[in-house]
């Protein structure tokens, strides 16, 4: 399983890294600006994406619009965001999200949805 | 020299002064430059170090954090990491303060479990004693710090603090005092509004709005309380989050504020009242419309609150007297309602326009857009 | 005859004199502003008012004539700034371009009926285009027949829907975060009518789609003069006079106002080229006139890039339009001359405005002139004459210098070490090479306004953007 964790917070990064490697879920690659992380898009086939929306260059949602509208891929995607308005929770999942957790968020819980999501126990 | 010392002496008094003041500005330039490139240096310096520390930090961080939310880390375990935090803070000067950032930085993401770890994790490596020192120092913006610090980390602020408060002149200081005490203070946090003489601004609002949101909501407090409060920001700043936070409670205290003075305030008493969806009291909101008929502010509103009643019933006149306000949004706004309301009322719209020499055509065309919505 | 050149001296002498101590008390004022503000900010999270819901609606009004080549990047660019409750309004200034045939099949544009209130009176509008894309829900399109820069703006005064409006350059490139630290001044104080911020040279950076990558010098010499003069202006000039809310000039590249006073005091002036600057003095006369208090904010954060002119012909056609603008506001507003009723704008902006930038470029050339006529007449007196300069021109370098302490200390954009070096070089040759040519384009723009009035509405029927499709040109054969 590859994962894709993209997040301009290095410091949140890592610890999500190191919370995903310790539950076995798969291999997972970093990237910390939207430039980045559309180089890894096509550079690897991912099993599951997990994206801030601010970030340097391309935002989230951009992020999501290219998977789904230009790689015309089903690859599962997370958004983990400060921006907990209802009206940009309903613009991701519009765009094609497939969950939405609001900053501050629990690791567990975020553990919790990837396995879901990747339909692993 | 000889030579540029005999030019000087034949050199009158004026010409003297420019050339001395030339010097001057050509010494003064040359130290800023050298101060331009030791200032370059040390930031580049400053930041390499700080990368590096917060690399190292991360790693004991992690296991900290994310052991705890999960299974129990052994305490050897735990004292191990922190043992291995505080020498590799120590090693440098800057090392505490780059700790607390970084603290600060993860507590803004993190929830739960893992951020209660880090309150912690700060109390442990002995961090309050360098936030608390910048309490006393005579920068108001290492003061600052030092609250933010302290109070975002779960901490507690010296009671000396709260008199600064209402000393202070300096806006920044008084907000941030505010926003610790709001932070801290967990059963009442709002005690400071009972007597509080400062202003809050939209920006204080953006601010407390933002920590309420993370609170469970049984747990708020109770807004309309400050509703008579004398300071008219302060009522307005609780009605909009009696608003937010869907506080029913607040319906008849709401209704009290119609008679108010100051129109602002009645606006935001109609909106709320609609936002929480207190459709009982629709006649107090429609009269309102008499007695403000001018105010752009108040008949947006009332038109708004019908227009979420969804229905017309006894209020079609009151909707109706707007399309002839002799303000455009006001009008444009009760034609966009009558347009949302179903084919009865679209009728009556049809109607009153044929009355009114096809005068809302346009503004029928804008609101029948569905684009424009 | 004696007696007629010691007045001369020593009127120049105070001239001098009193311009340098008052940019020296501006710099100082600039700095303490600049540390406040920094201090006042240092621990801000934009981020809060990007995810509140009482964050105010802000309608983005571009003006765009002829912008066919860049116009789907910018637009676009502006749709991906951060901030939740805003509207993108892109005024098609009648353009003889495909501008908007291009904007129409790339945003999948449909005409809407859209009513609003003509409370300016403008050029007519020929039509408002909305997008069937969800995604795009921000964008208006509106189309009008020619009428200028101001025109386009004003009938974007009359058809935004936000309280706010900040009206922008279509082609400069906006920072993701500009609106948010834009729109603090007036969340942290109701008085604030207008804000304002720096504009920065975008020539030789990196830009892709729309956004700005990488900041870099301008490796172009022109471009570079302006870099340094753009700090010094934006950062020592502006800076401190907000400090002393005596801010005249916000810059028609990025300003956010509120509307209703933007609208009540009659939205942009038609009638000149210095609309910007016309705006904001307007709107401050009526803020004494009816003696409520206001405040016109200024942001110090690098938010907005334009291209800077890399050609001496078209730079000169700016710098003329500058002085033209600068003078017919001054004229227009007169009344203000040390008129203590209009309080610090009326008894120091304004008088500052006149004496300092309106008339230095004239008794520059005076004093020019005054010279070369003593050179003819054999009275100079050389020893004097370089003692002087030398003073002069150490004061000019010392004034960059701390221009460039001021970056240093705020934003520090041009982060490679050998920066700095080049830009101690530019402040040397500038006096020299650049700041004559400044000087001698400023006075032949208060030429061609004292001499031709006819020639001024031909100016306003060939629309702002001319000057800048010449150049657009110039920079790709350039390139």
């Amino acid at each position: 399983m590859k994962i894709l964790v993209c997040d301009d917070d290095e410091a949140l990064v890592s610890m999500i890294r190191f919370k995903l490697s310790r539950e076995n879920v798969g291999d997972i690659f970093i990237a910390t600006d939207g430039k980045e992380a559309k180089r890894l898009l096509q550079e690897h086939e991912f099993d599951l994406i997990i994206t801030d929306i601010h970030m340097p260059y391309h935002s989230g949602l951009e992020i999501v619009s290219f998977v789904r509208q230009e790689m015309k891929k089903e690859i599962p995607i997370i958004i983990l965001s400060a921006e907990g308005l209802e009206l940009t929770v309903l613009r991701a999942f519009d765009m094609g999200a497939n969950d939405f957790i609001s900053k501050p968020f629990s690791p567990a819980e975020l553990t919790i949805r990837v396995k879901r999501l990747l339909n692993l126990k | 020299m000889n030579a540029s010392l005999t030019i000087w002496t034949e050199l009158d008094a004026v010409e003297q002064f420019f050339v001395t003041l030339a010097a001057i500005f050509f010494v003064c330039a040359v130290a800023l430059i050298f101060f331009l490139i030791g200032s370059r240096l040390i930031k580049t310096y400053r930041s390499k170090t700080e990368t590096r520390l917060q690399t190292i930090f991360q790693q004991s961080l992690n296991s900290l954090i994310i052991h705890t939310s999960t299974d129990r880390l052994p305490s050897s375990s735990y004292q191990f990491h922190l043992n291995e935090l505080r020498k590799a803070m120590n090693a440098y000067p800057c090392g505490r303060q780059v700790m607390i950032n970084l603290l600060i930085k993860l507590k803004k993401s993190l929830s739960g479990t893992s951020s209660k770890m880090l309150d912690t994790i700060y109390l442990h490596l002995d961090l309050p004693t360098v936030s608390k020192k910048k309490l006393k120092a005579t920068s108001w913006k290492i003061q600052v710090q030092g609250i933010r610090e302290l109070s975002e980390m779960n901490y507690y602020l010296p009671k000396r603090m709260n008199a600064l408060i209402a000393r202070t002149k300096n806006e920044t200081l008084r907000e941030e005092i505010f926003m610790a005490h709001v932070r801290l203070n967990k059963k009442n946090p709002l005690a400071l509004l009972d007597r509080y003489d400062g202003a809050i601004t939209p920006w204080m609002r953006i601010n407390l709005h933002r920590f309420f949101s993370q609170y469970d909501g049984r747990t708020l407090p109770d807004f309309s309380r400050w509703f008579e409060h004398p300071r008219e920001d302060v009522v307005m700043f609780c009605m909009s989050m009696a608003r937010q936070f869907k506080q029913f409670n607040a319906v008849p205290a709401l209704v009290k504020l119609l008679s108010h003075k100051n129109p602002m305030i009645v606006a935001s008493a109609i909106r709320s009242l609609s936002d929480l969806e207190a459709f009982h009291v629709v006649d107090q909101v429609v009269a309102q419309a008499q007695i403000h008929w001018s105010n752009e502010r108040i008949s947006l509103r009332i038109i708004r609150f019908i227009a979420r009643l969804g229905h017309l019933d006894a209020h079609t006149y009151a909707i109706e007297k707007y399309l002839e306000h002799k303000n455009f949004k006001v009008r444009l706004a009760a034609v966009k309602t009558l347009t949302s309301m179903g084919e009865n009322a679209q009728k009556q719209l049809t109607l009153r326009n044929k009355l009114m020499g096809n005068r809302l055509t346009l503004m029928i065309g804008h609101a029948s857009e569905p684009l424009l919505t | 005859m004696s007696v007629f050149y010691f007045i001369v001296h020593v009127l120049i002498f105070i001239y001098g004199v009193s311009i340098a101590l008052w940019y020296f008390f501006l710099a100082i004022l600039s700095m303490i502003e600049m540390r406040g503000y920094l201090n006042r900010n240092f621990f801000v999270d934009y981020n809060y008012i990007l995810s509140s819901p009482f964050a105010p609606g802000i309608t983005l009004i571009a003006p765009a004539y002829n912008e066919g080549l860049t116009i789907i990047d910018n637009v676009k660019s502006l749709l991906s700034i951060r901030y939740n409750n805003y509207e993108v309004m892109i005024v098609n200034d009648g353009s003889t371009d495909d501008s908007l045939a291009k904007l129409i099949v790339a945003f999948n544009l449909v005409e809407v009926s859209y009513a609003y209130e003509q409370k300016l009176p403008t050029k007519p509008v020929r039509g408002v285009y909305k997008s069937k894309n969800r995604a795009f829900s921000r964008l208006i399109v509106v189309d009008k027949a020619n009428g200028g820069k101001a025109d386009a703006l004003n009938v974007g005064l009359n058809l935004a829907s936000e309280s706010l409006v900040a009206c922008i350059d279509v082609d400069c490139i906006i920072e993701p975060d500009a609106l948010l630290k834009m729109v603090k001044p007036f969340l942290q104080d109701t008085k604030v009518i207008a804000s304002g911020g720096v504009v920065r040279i975008a020539n030789s950076c990196v830009v892709e789609d729309g956004r700005l990558v990488e900041v870099k010098l301008p490796e172009n010499w022109l471009a570079r003069f302006q870099t340094l003069e753009y700090i010094r202006a934006f950062l020592l000039g502006r800076m401190a006079w907000s400090r002393l809310n005596g801010l005249l000039l916000i810059s028609g590249a990025f300003g956010l106002f509120k509307k209703e006073i933007a609208l009540s005091v009659g939205g942009y002036n038609t009638a000149t080229v210095g609309e910007d600057m016309e705006l904001v003095v307007r709107m401050r006369r009526r803020m004494h006139e009816n003696q409520i208090p206001y405040k016109v904010a200024y942001i110090p954060d690098p938010l907005c890039w334009t291209e800077a002119p890399a050609s001496a012909k078209v730079l000169g056609r700016q710098r003329n339009r500058w002085a033209r603008g600068t003078l017919e506001t001054l004229m227009l507003h007169r009344k203000l001359f040390f008129n203590p009723r209009y309080g610090l704008m009326g008894m120091v902006s304004y008088p500052f405005w006149v004496f300092y930038e309106w008339l230095s470029p004239i008794i520059e050339f005076c004093g020019l002139i005054f010279f070369a006529f003593l050179v003819v007449m054999g009275h100079v007196h050389w020893v004097f004459f370089i003692s002087l300069i030398l003073a002069v021109y150490g004061f000019a370098f010392f004034i960059s210098m701390f221009a460039l302490l001021a970056e240093e200390t705020s934003f520090y954009k041009y982060i490679h070490k050998k920066d700095i070096l080049k830009m101690v070089l530019v402040a040397l040759v500038e006096p020299f090479v650049f700041h004559p040519r400044v000087v001698w384009w400023s006075l032949k723009g208060n030429w061609d306004l004292l001499r031709g009035k006819k020639a001024w509405g031909e100016m306003t029927r060939q629309g702002f953007a001319q000057y800048k499709r010449i150049y657009k040109k110039e920079v790709t054969t350039v390139v």
